[in-house]
């Protein structure tokens, strides 16, 4: 028992996550205590908004595992976040508030199809990364423009209206269960839903990214052409990270559309689409953990500076972009991350020094 | 018609430009051939067609009796094709450990144990067991043309093409890489291909030697043979000397 408990945390480690000491661990398993304990003193409306900022950090993750881990300069997940709200907000307003799990699935399902339609032609058809951003710039703001255009009581699909710019609204949001037994997942529950679901998505990529299929990513980011002579298909490599990446994104709409109770089409608008790039690239792109904590910490500025007026918030990020990219180059999160393990890593063999077993053979 | 590696009639040109103009020659399973040929010849122009990175504009290419030619790089690597290619391209931000995680764990499945084995011996074959973890990009040039050997040997090909393996290394660095090659060559049984000018290596293979001009194969034989001849003196050792 132990030793498969060993082997499923050797399986989270390796060198394409930081972390991987019992004190790493301890830590992580306190701030996930933490994050679950907190609804329960936490104020409503702050732990509701809170649960909110967190939804981002999927639509942060699935940047982070393209660009940083495999080299692919996508703006199109901002695309797939806002459609797969659309999607779950159509299906849900048609379906009974207890099967809403099921439009969460669609929604996710059916973006995951529209990244495998998409990645196929961009990856299979040899299209060069230049494009590949530009492509899917277009296809967010093809996306933004099409469901602007449907406002009018024609773009409605069963009972649910599309709305142009004004957006769809009447979203129900997530539930479990009917009647008495039913668990609506607002404020609290939300928060514990996204959390919850944080920690698995956060844990399921670090398995992925220590794999050999991780290894394979860094190693299409690091050399496409000596990755396939080695006698590895980056298309597919691509292509499945691509999905992948789909439906993290998917996943963050759907909680986006479920919390807001509302989709509008600017949630794929230009802003939108360069947001991520930016907690991506100010956190660190090479590491999930530093993308998690930028996106969250980066929505919650924007939040306040957003009070006094959006102007702000862009300078802000602007100056930010431009600060990161000459001064903390791999990241901001991941230069504070290295500083911190090479002060660990000093006090550790300073600590091995001074013990009298150790001492001599060092 | 037991060869393992055929090549037949084969032309490759970009745009206007001729490169490869009717080669022909072949290579039996478990031997060496060293393909001479001045400056600009087409030596690594054959290498890259031979590895599916360019489409030949006539001819075939033969592995064990089956055309490669038209095959995507990885397929061909699939079959047992391992490069080094002139221009040195290692994963230079990752670990020398992992560059060549990377290039067996095809081969090692899932199975960490058999993998770790493998990455091991490669290291030490190649003299590089204590800069494992090191970041490749920062080893020196005759390491970094070693780690990428070492990749490519690492998966147990059956063919072995290398471009000009000993650019940069020290002498010293040049008769060890002769005396892997030859270990690899004799005892593990690889064909081997190797483009290669420096001519105390060549020597230190051995092996029969191929030599391209003006797109075809100009004459097989072997060192001393091919120093002797008056054609290949001209065009080859002539223009340097
Ligand atoms: N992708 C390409 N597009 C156009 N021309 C090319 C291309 N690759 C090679 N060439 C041309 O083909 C000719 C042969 O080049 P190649 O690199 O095969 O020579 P080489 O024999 O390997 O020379 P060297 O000994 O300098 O390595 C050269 O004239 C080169 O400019
Ligand atoms: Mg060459």
């Amino acid at each position: 028992m132990r030793s498969k408990f060993f082997d499923f945390i050797t399986a989270l480690n390796g060198p394409q996550t930081v972390g991987s000491s019992p004190l790493y661990w301890r830590s992580f398993a306190i701030v996930c205590a933490l994050l679950l304990l907190y609804p329960i003193i936490g104020e409503d409306y702050a732990v509701s908004n809170n649960g909110f900022l967190m939804v981002w950090v999927f639509l942060g993750l699935s940047v982070c595992i393209l660009w940083g881990y495999t080299g692919i300069f996508s703006f199109g997940q901002t695309a797939f976040f806002g459609l797969a709200g659309y999607v779950y907000g159509v299906v849900s307003i048609n379906i009974p508030p207890e099967y809403s799990m099921l439009a969460a699935v669609c929604g996710i399902a059916l973006i995951m199809l529209l990244s495998a339609i998409v990645g196929y032609v961009i990856f299979y058809g040899g299209i060069s990364s230049l494009y590949i951003a530009i492509f899917t710039l277009m296809l967010t703001l093809l996306a933004e423009t099409l469901l602007s255009r449907t406002s009018g009581p024609q773009f409605r699909i069963g009972s649910a209206l599309l709305g142009g710019s004004n957006g769809m609204v009447g979203i129900p949001p997530l539930q479990i269960g009917s009647g008495d037994f039913a668990i609506v997942f607002v404020d609290k529950p939300f928060f514990w839903l996204v959390a919850a679901l944080l920690i698995l998505v956060f844990l399921g990529l670090r398995f992925l990214l220590n794999s050999n299929w991780g290894y394979l990513m860094v190693a299409t980011r690091e050399d496409p052409l000596r990755t396939q002579l080695f006698g590895y298909d980056i298309r597919r490599i691509q292509l499945m990270t691509y999905i992948i990446a789909g439906g993290i994104a998917a996943l963050g709409g759907v909680l986006f559309a479920s919390w807001n109770n509302f989709i509008a089409p600017s949630s794929m608008g230009m802003t939108a689409a360069t947001l991520p790039i930016i907690w991506v690239a100010a956190g660190g792109r090479a590491s999930i953990q530093a993308v998690t904590i930028s996106t969250f910490t980066l929505q919650w500025i924007n939040q306040q500076l957003a009070y006094g007026g959006g102007e702000y918030s862009l300078m802000f990020f602007a100056i930010l972009l431009l600060c990161t990219v000459m001064l903390f180059p791999q990241g901001i999160v991941t230069t504070i991350e290295m500083a911190l393990e090479e002060y660990l890593e000093r006090r550790r063999v300073a600590r091995l020094e001074k013990s009298p077993l150790l001492g001599g053979r060092l | 018609m037991s060869d393992l590696v055929t090549v037949e009639n084969l032309h490759k040109s970009f745009g206007g430009l001729q490169v490869l103009r009717g080669m022909s020659f072949g290579v039996p399973e478990g031997e060496m051939r060293v393909l001479l040929g001045p400056n600009g010849c087409g030596k690594s122009t054959f290498l890259k067609t031979m590895i599916g990175l360019h489409r030949p504009s006539a001819g075939e290419i033969r592995l064990a009796g089956e055309r490669i030619d038209g095959l995507h790089p990885h397929e061909i690597a699939r079959l047992g094709v391992s490069t080094k290619l002139q221009v040195p391209s290692v994963f230079r931000e990752l670990s020398v450990y992992q560059n060549i995680r990377i290039a067996v764990q095809r081969e090692t499945g899932r199975d960490a144990r058999s993998r770790n084995m493998v990455i091991d011996e490669t290291l030490d074959m190649i003299g590089l067991i204590t800069q494992a973890g090191n970041r490749a990009g920062n080893l020196s040039h005759g390491h970094q043309q070693w780690l990428e050997i070492g990749m490519a040997i690492a998966s147990q090909p059956r063919i072995l093409l290398l471009d000009e393996p000993t650019a940069g290394m020290t002498p010293e660095e040049t008769q060890q890489t002769a005396q892997i090659v030859l270990r690899l060559n004799r005892q593990k049984g690889m064909t081997v291909i190797i483009v290669e000018h420096d001519m105390a290596f060549v020597s230190a293979l051995d092996a029969p030697i191929l030599v391209l001009n003006q797109g075809s194969i100009f004459f097989e034989g072997t060192l001393r043979q091919v120093r002797t001849h008056q054609g290949v003196k001209e065009i080859y050792f002539g223009s340097r000397a």
